[in-house]
């Protein structure tokens, strides 16, 4: 299990002031690979498929003392996150936004650390408002929706659970299929796979870099064999 | 800036600083807790008592002491050197009720008592003694009123109320001037003694008891020893502990360690007629309450870490609803204040479904009364300046700005659509979490510490649904899958229908099932059983059979 802020995997560690801002949200060590240059300020993520993913990318900054706002969640497991490492007490839930949702993630925006939009009414002009708004204040934006302009685009498919027999056991570990894409230093796509154990925290993972992103391409089935294609998880 | 202080200083009694402080006279019923209790629970007096707070005895009577009880001490050890040893449980809101009787014979002979703690009263002595002669004549009026109460009382009168409830514990009456001379023999130990009791937190207790045993190790023994050090350097090598110490130990203990006497809340009330029952007219009340609460406030130099909002209705119903403040942001401004007000106001007012916004309503909502009176009541009120630790610094702006966009969205949905969570007691995700609107001061209502045998394995379901979804499991047999009451399943899971009666996804595993019998005994008992499965595609849900239905409560995404 990974634990404690470990520095991004780019550059030294500096001692930094500590009421420096820094420009990314620290992020579990486990999902380095997942996200190179970590949460950076500012840019929006579409994170899709696996609402832990999504929480276990925030637990460590919600750790650190990041507040995190979640909109749009209406069956969110809060149990599920606490476990993860988030900490409730500074989280905001607004399960419905209603009509007013663009006013109201801008007013997160302006407040919070991260904002996680799920099931929330935006047009198109709205989303890119929002976005700009968000690298504006240095607010890190992920999406369970498509959003046009997202920097990394991380979708779940998969997930192979292990523990659970036939009537004995109990859920445990679980690995998780991921795929990324987006623009920038997330341009060249990543596949591979994201360990859970058996509390939701993220244990590992491994993958690789593929060159173009073909959903049916290259697509490694649990055992090892290439499969002909994927079937969505959720 | 005096950490230990919990005062909130006379009102009118704010003197500058002068080279001798006022005579201050103080009464003190040695005991308090004890007599209080005995009192409440008819203990004769002869017998040995002491008051128990489950972790150590916090006071003990004459009897009792005589017989070796002392404070701290653990049940079963007061239990053995006094196995006649009466226990009382410990109660400071009965301390403080009980000790009304004593202030208000108190106040028949001065005016303007104030409480420090539940059994000691601290009293300006320089009029009452003009009024009734000498200072000593005032003792003796004092002991006599609150002999008749039916408590012995001591007084002692001194510069500066820290000397006299030093001066109190041997009923003298220092001189003027001689208070340093008085002060000067005494052990450090009794620095204790002026901490507020069981009023202050816990952690001023054991602050002033650090600083004692530290400067005992240090050979600084008795309070002249303290004065004698020169008052920068105690501050410098103690911090704001140690120059409190000082200025009691020098006789310059200008503002007594007192609360504010309990019965006056800071409170503001008004009475609305004719009565409000439209939504616009919140807005003007709602302000005028706020300013008169926040001025109140300033006043008495406090912030108040909630505000309970109270209002009457036409139907002589009350509504009520405690909102937290943050007291750490520097308490709540008036806007905010307003805001809250105001929203509360029109929660009670209207009904949910308001045209132009289609917020779903949650449960019924009574039909809205007119309101006749409203109150607001600052509960939990402490000097401002005592938490100072979170102005400064970049966590604190951060903490300020998320609350003032929550406040910014709850302005603009409603105060119910903005939600804070909280981990509680209980077996199975829906239960272990404590949900409530932001800014609303809630008890949960599970204990965390307690076991709960027989809750769900962990991991928790990512998504938890709102409301379950119907689903139907079967087993091989193509038969809906049963559980008996030995948890045995009529055959194993083969397939899961959706709810929409047409889909269908394979079971690939299942783990389970696990009981949870909740509260069987009473009218609302829950009776489920609970099965983890792992699916075709991959994803593992959480199913519940409940009264014969398959639900499907949550999604292991």
């Amino acid at each position: 299990m990974t634990n404690g802020a470990t520095p991004p995997a780019y550059g030294p560690a500096t001692a930094a002031l500590p009421a420096a801002p820094s420009d990314t949200l620290p992020v579990d060590a486990g999902l380095a690979e997942l996200l190179p240059s970590g949460l950076v300020r500012g840019t929006t993520t579409v994170v899709s498929g696996s609402t832990s993913l999504l929480l276990a990318m925030v637990s460590q900054a919600s750790a650190a003392g990041s507040w995190v706002a979640v909109v749009g969640f209406p069956s969110i497991g809060v149990l599920a996150a606490h476990q993860i490492g988030v900490v409730l007490d500074r989280v905001v839930l607004v399960p419905e936004a209603g009509p007013d949702a663009p006013q109201v993630l801008a007013a997160l925006i302006d407040g919070m650390d991260a904002v996680l939009a799920g099931d929330v009414a935006l047009g198109e002009g709205d989303r890119r408002r929002l976005s700009a708004r968000a690298r504006e204040r240095g607010v890190v934006l992920l999406s369970t929706m498509p959003w046009p302009g997202a920097q990394t685009v991380v979708t779940a498919q998969r997930s192979h659970w292990s523990g659970v027999g036939r009537g004995e056991g109990r859920l445990r570990d679980r690995v998780l299929m991921v795929n990324r894409s987006g623009r920038g230093s997330a341009a060249r796509g990543w596949r591979g796979q994201v360990r859970f154990d058996d509390i939701g925290l993220v244990s590992g993972l491994e993958g690789r870099m593929v060159s173009s992103l073909d959903p049916d391409s290259d697509i490694v089935g649990i055992d090892g064999t290439p499969t002909g294609s994927g079937r969505r998880a959720g | 800036m005096n950490v230990v202080e919990r005062v909130v200083p006379p009102s009118a009694d704010r003197e500058p600083a002068t080279p001798r402080p006022v005579r201050t006279a103080a009464l003190w019923v040695p005991d308090w807790p004890v007599l209080a209790a005995m009192g409440a629970e008819q203990v004769p007096a002869h017998l040995p008592a002491a008051v128990h707070d489950t972790r150590q005895v916090i006071a003990a009577s004459a009897p009792a002491r005589r017989q070796g009880v002392r404070r701290g001490m653990r049940r079963r050890t007061a239990q053995q050197v006094c196995p006649e040893l009466v226990l009382l449980s410990s109660d400071p809101g009965r301390d403080v009720r009980e000790f009304e009787s004593v202030v208000g014979a108190a106040e028949n002979v001065v005016a303007g008592v104030e409480i420090a703690r539940a059994g000691l009263l601290l009293l300006p002595a320089v009029g009452a003694s003009r009024y009734h002669g000498s200072e000593q004549a005032l003792a003796e009026r004092l002991v006599e009123v609150v002999a008749e109460a039916g408590y012995e009382a001591q007084v002692g009168v001194a510069d500066g109320a820290g000397a006299a409830v030093l001066a109190a514990r041997s009923g003298t009456l220092v001189p003027p001037g001689h208070t340093s001379q008085f002060l000067a023999p005494r052990p450090i130990a009794e620095l204790r003694h002026l901490v507020a009791g069981a009023v202050a937190s816990a952690s001023t207790n054991s602050d002033v008891e650090s600083l004692v045993d530290l400067l005992v190790r240090l050979g600084v023994r008795t309070l002249g020893d303290l004065a004698a050090l020169p008052r920068s350097d105690v501050l410098a090598r103690f911090g704001a502990q140690g120059q409190w110490a000082h200025r009691v130990a020098s006789g310059q203990d200008e503002r007594p360690t007192a609360l504010r006497r309990p019965e006056p809340d800071v409170a503001v009330t008004s009475e609305l007629d004719p009565p409000v029952e439209r939504v616009e007219q919140t807005a003007f009340v709602a302000r005028r309450l706020a300013e008169d609460l926040h001025a109140a406030l300033i006043a008495a130099g406090a912030g108040c870490g909630r505000v309970q909002i109270t209002a009457a209705t036409t139907e002589g119903g009350e509504l009520e609803r405690t909102w937290r403040t943050d007291l750490a942001l520097g308490g709540l401004t008036v806007s905010r204040l307003t805001d809250r007000v105001r929203w509360q106001l029109d929660g009670w007012l209207t009904s949910h479904r308001t045209p132009g916004r289609s917020r779903v309503g949650r449960g019924e909502d009574p039909s809205p009364a007119p309101l006749t009176r409203l109150t607001l009541r600052a509960q939990d009120v402490a000097a401002v300046g005592v938490e100072q630790g979170r102005l400064w610094g970049q966590a604190a702006g951060g903490d300020l700005r998320a609350h003032r966009s929550v406040h910014r969205v709850q302005g603009l949905l409603g105060p119910d659509a903005v939600l804070t969570a909280q981990v509680q007691g209980g077996r199975h995700a829906r239960d272990q979490v404590h949900v409530m609107p932001w800014g609303e001061q809630r008890p949960v209502d599970r204990r965390l510490d307690a076991p709960w045998p027989g809750r769900l394995p962990p991991p928790a379901p990512a998504t938890v649904l709102a409301t379950p979804a119907a689903v139907q499991l079967c087993g091989v047999d193509g038969r809906r899958v049963e559980i008996d009451a030995r948890l045995g399943l009529s055959s194993p899971p083969a397939v899961i229908w959706w709810s929409d009666g047409t889909s269908q996804t394979e079971v690939t595993g299942w783990a389970g099932p696990w009981p949870v019998v909740q509260r069987w005994w009473g009218a609302a008992s829950q009776r489920a059983v609970y099965l983890q499965a792992t699916l075709s595609d991959g994803r593992a849900v959480l199913l519940a059979l409940c009264d014969g239905v398959w639900t499907l409560d949550g999604f292991y995404d």
